[in-house]
């Protein structure tokens, strides 16, 4: 089976126990206005150009069948509707600075290619976490490929908004070792403003998880003057107080590192002009909130 | 800690600076260890040449050099220490000619110089003593070892050699008479009633190890000290032990007796620790295959930490190691950030040095007492970490002389390669082997011959049949640099004919200066690297590997056994400045790879792991090392990392890891020291096997740490 997944992220070690491996899936179903992996979001792939790594030698440009590269002031303009990713221009970029994101992939390959860091995952008690994306967008590829790195006791992690059926859910349940998902906003309006879905879905997904005592980890990434208010954190620790002994609960401070990524893949980013890091000193203000529910550490 | 142990640890930590400032003012950069040196006062002594080119060679010379500069080496005590003495002479470097011109070897030095070839032809000690012999018999009891052996071995040559070494002992008991003396000075005029009673315990203890085998914690400290400043000022030998279970039974018996505490212990061993930045093993098997850990190696970690200075302490990792010594190991290194302790790989050395035929009891007694390089203490001559082929060079020659062929392959390339290689390996070997039969009258090992199983017994130097075993090594330096340059041509130019070899060609002639010659290396650059798993540069890496070590143990003849390692110590640069640009996009005279490491920048994803699984494969395989140099991100090496860095560790010994030396460095700290060396005395880093004060680095050198610091 084939599946569609944007990168691989070696030695990961904040998405789950121990030294992991993450498996970005390419494709979700949510647009979250600060999402700092833009990339995986459409399922298609797509040109990217590092400006850092360029050096300007035009070679793309001269070489685009589709003469999607313009050279402007010495840079490199992309015309990503004209851009057909047939890959030419990535193959003849000497200095990598162009590539295309995203690849189809099967289950074989991508052992291969994780099974290198088997020794560590096994000294570490770490393993493989798929996520996104949204990685249950491709349910039958993350199953079988989850499925057989269970087989071969490799610990196994998911990354998803639950934005889906908890028939697809229940499938995957025998496969995976720990659940991690977000919990953005209580508010569905909010939701659906900033992230283009609605969160009943989500939240009633959370709710069965944590009733059922899945291992689960709700996270919330808080972002400024979006959910970054006692009342708002408030809120989803109440909507979350009645699981606190099953699941764990943290905070995550919203960061800019991913804005680049928007220019260098020609996306827009709304956020660009009006969103700094969150101040460390807010987000441990929000943190210590959270230590009267004593959700599970 | 008792508050007065407190301040006597933090007062010499701040001489130490002090003297670190002042070697900097008086004596400039030094690319090296910083080995505890102090500087001496100016115009104290000077050598006593015994040749018209101004130098001196041969038994006679160096023991009347070094017998005259203990009978006027400045005496040190400082009353914050528990131990007298420091280390001030580098008597080697004192010397105009490393080697006596009377034994020539001109006919190797054309290769030498063509493959850039380290010989290490008059290099001195780089094998490790054995303590337990001083430690057992003292110096009295070394006079009557010799004493004893002179009724045996009686020829006029062996009686005169016995003669020098207990000429050698005496100077070394006069000097200690003389610290004793100085200390009686003091303490006829300190009024300072608790400073009187530690002058008096100095006394004590150093009139009782001036003649005999110690009985205390503290005189086994002492008497170490004692010889190893000896063993300095002779030849800069730097070798330790293990610590922890030579120190064991002293530490044990002091406490069975109520003589200290475990506070005192661990002021001893601050003292001890900060005298010279030695390199000591903790943990690890004893010879039966039992963990030598015990309650002393966590003090000595402890003290370790108290005086935080370039220390080269090494743990020797195995299944069987005390867990809580390498989770609080891990903890000081990741607490600290300087450099300590390493970490090595007892796995892969035990059973790549019996694969040289020996057994597994010996194999476990071979131990990190180096920069790069493990030793049987008292047992083996080896030159470690003394010769080396810069195999990028041997590319080079390789590669200009497939240009003059009328048509360009890697396979032929390769053809020429393994010719120079083994060239150059063979000049290697022979250069060890001149070494060897004519070392004796050029500067013999006077001091390591007291430590060492053999040469008072048989009455002959270590180096000319003194020794038990002879375990000869050679280094490749370098490794990455013709790999990558291999893959590159083969990827770019034979598999996917990005290039011609035409284009490569006159792009590395011009330095890729020609036109278009930047996009050339930027395409030869990104190709394949040795360091990813599964790549064309590590199918190249293995493939020289295999041939390197072939080459190396083929040296192997009669009682010599040589043994292959990957590693460049400080020479990363100098070997670089005489290589040409290379097809790997390397611009001319750039450094060359570090060790057996791949390229900086090798890798864009999990380079930690992708490190630590490529040189735990690309291991000669005969129990010496090729280390993994690892720079870690401050931002990665936090408290709340610990196990997955120490589970790093443990799956690289794992995999067949020999040795890990670890950076962990700040990078505003360090470009910010190397703008202002001079305000940041205590920034240490591990430059290679041993750790050094950065302010005291070269320029050059101080370049490369921090290139290596923002590659990676």
């Amino acid at each position: 089976m084939k599946g569609r997944i944007t990168s691989l992220q070696r030695m990961s070690i904040h998405d789950g126990p121990g030294i992991r491996t993450v498996v970005f899936m390419k494709g979700c179903n949510m647009r979250c206005k600060w999402c700092h992996n833009p990339e995986t979001w459409s399922s298609n792939p797509q040109i990217q150009h590092i400006g850092e790594k360029c050096i300007h030698c035009h070679t793309c440009a001269s070489i685009c069948p589709q003469k999607a590269i313009q050279i402007e002031a010495e840079q490199i303009v992309i015309d990503h509707k004209k851009c057909t990713v047939c890959g030419i221009c990535t193959d003849a970029c000497p200095t990598q600075a162009l590539s295309v994101v995203g690849r189809t992939i099967s289950t074989d390959e991508l052992w291969k290619e994780l099974e290198k860091d088997l020794p560590f995952f096994r000294s570490s008690g770490g393993g493989v976490t798929i996520s996104g994306g949204e990685p249950l967008l491709q349910k039958e590829f993350v199953k079988e490929f989850l499925k057989f790195c269970r087989e071969r006791k490799i610990h196994t992690a998911i990354e998803t908004n639950l934005s889906t059926s908890w028939e697809t859910i229940e499938e995957l349940l025998p496969c995976v070792d720990l659940w991690m998902c977000d919990c953005k906003t209580y508010s569905s309006e909010k939701h659906r403003y900033w992230t283009g879905t609605d969160n009943h879905i989500v939240l009633q997904n959370i709710q069965r998880l944590a009733e059922k005592r899945i291992p689960l980890l709700v996270r919330t990434p808080v972002i400024p003057e979006v959910n970054d208010t006692e009342e708002e954190i408030e809120s989803i620790c109440q909507f979350l107080a009645p699981y606190a002994g099953n699941i764990s609960y943290e905070l995550l401070g919203f960061h800019t590192l991913g804005f680049p990524k928007y220019d260098s893949l020609g996306m827009p980013n709304e956020l660009k002009e009006t969103k700094g890091d969150l101040p460390k000193e807010r987000l441990n203000t929000l943190k210590k909130m959270l230590a009267k529910y004593h959700f599970k550490s | 800690m008792n508050q007065l142990f407190e301040d006597k640890i933090k007062a010499l930590r701040a001489r130490k600076i002090e003297q670190t400032k002042e070697k900097i003012r008086v004596e400039g950069i030094l690319d090296e260890d910083d080995y505890g040196r102090v500087v001496p006062p100016a115009n104290s002594w000077n050598i006593i040449p015994n040749h018209e080119d101004g130098s001196f060679y041969g038994f006679e010379a160096w023991t009347e050099n070094f017998c005259n500069l203990m009978e006027v080496h400045p005496v040190y005590v400082d009353t914050n220490d528990a131990f007298a003495g420091r280390w001030m002479y580098f008597m080697s470097k004192m010397k105009k000619n490393k080697w006596n011109p009377a034994y020539p070897y001109d006919a190797l030095k054309p290769n030498i110089e063509k493959y850039n070839i380290i010989c290490g032809i008059g290099e001195d000690a780089h094998f490790a003593p054995d303590f337990q012999i001083g430690l057992t018999l003292g110096w009295d009891g070394l006079i009557q070892k010799i004493e004893r052996y002179k009724q045996i071995n009686n020829t006029p040559e062996q009686l005169h050699f016995y003669d020098l070494h207990i000429r050698g002992i005496q100077a070394v008991q006069g000097w200690i008479q003389r610290h004793i003396d100085k200390m009686e000075e003091m303490y006829a005029s300190e009024e300072d009633e608790a400073t009187r009673q530690h002058l008096k315990e100095m006394i004590e203890t150093n009139q009782w190890v001036k003649n005999h085998p110690p009985r205390t914690l503290r005189e086994a400290c002492q008497w170490i000290i004692w010889y190893h400043l000896a063993s300095r000022t002779y030849n800069r030998d730097g070798a330790g032990g293990q610590i922890d279970a030579l120190l064991q039974p002293y530490y044990e018996k002091d406490m069975a007796e109520g003589r200290i505490t475990d506070e005192i212990a661990v002021y001893y061993l601050a003292c001890f620790l900060i005298n010279d930045p030695i390199y000591w093993q903790l943990g690890g098997p004893d010879k039966d295959g039992n963990d030598q850990t015990s309650r002393i190696s966590f003090l000595i970690l402890e003290a370790a930490d108290k005086i935080n200075t370039s220390l080269n302490l090494t743990v020797r990792v195995y299944d069987g190691l005390n867990k809580d010594l390498l989770r609080k190991s891990v903890e000081y290194l990741i607490k600290n950030k300087n450099g300590w302790p390493r970490f090595s790989g007892d796995k892969a050395l035990v059973s790549g040095f019996m694969k040289n035929g020996y057994s597994a009891e010996l194999a476990r007694q071979r131990i990190a007492v180096g920069c790069n390089w493990m030793s049987l203490p008292g047992l083996e001559y080896t030159l470690n970490d003394l010769v080396k082929v810069n195999i990028a060079k041997v590319f080079e020659v390789a590669y200009q002389e497939m240009l003059q062929q009328e048509t360009y392959s890697t396979s032929l390339l390769w053809e020429i390669f393994n010719k120079h290689l083994a060239i150059a390996v063979q000049t290697a070997g022979d250069g060890i082997r001149h070494h060897l039969k004519y070392q004796k009258y050029n500067e013999p090992e006077l001091i390591l011959n007291l430590l060492s199983h053999g040469p008072i017994e048989k009455g002959c130097d270590v180096s000319d049949g003194g020794a038990t075993y002879y375990n000869l090594s050679i280094d490749g330096a370098g490794l990455a640099i013709a790999a990558d340059s291999f893959a590159a041509l083969e990827q770019r130019i034979e598999k996917e004919k990005k290039l011609s070899w035409e284009t490569v060609i006159d792009a590395v002639a011009s330095n890729y200066t020609c036109e278009g010659g930047e996009i050339v290396r930027h395409v030869l650059k990104n190709s394949e690297h040795y360091g990813t798993e599964g790549s064309i540069g590590e199918k190249w890496a293995m493939q020289i590997r295999d041939l390197f070590v072939d080459l190396v143990k083929g040296q192997s003849a009669g009682n010599y056994l040589f043994i292959p390692g990957f590693f460049s110590w400080a020479n990363t640069i100098e070997f670089g400045e005489k290589v040409q640009a290379t097809p790997n996009g390397r611009k001319a005279g750039e450094p060359i790879a570090h060790g057996a490491n791949p390229v900086p920048g090798f890798a864009t994803d999990g380079a930690s792991l992708a490190l630590a699984s490529s040189i735990a494969k690309i291991q000669p395989g005969y129990g010496n090392t090729a280390p993994m140099q690892w720079e870690l991100d401050p931002t990665f090496a936090k408290e709340n990392h610990v196990e997955i860095i120490e589970a790093i560790i443990k799956t690289h010994v794992e995999l067949g890891g020999t040795l890990i030396n670890v950076n962990i460095m700040d990078k505003e700290t360090v470009l910010a020291a190397h703008k202002n060396p001079a305000a940041y005395p205590e920034l240490v880093v591990r430059v290679t096997g041993f750790t050094a004060y950065f302010s005291m680095l070269s320029p050059k050198f101080r370049q490369l740490v921090v290139d290596r610091l923002l590659e990676n």
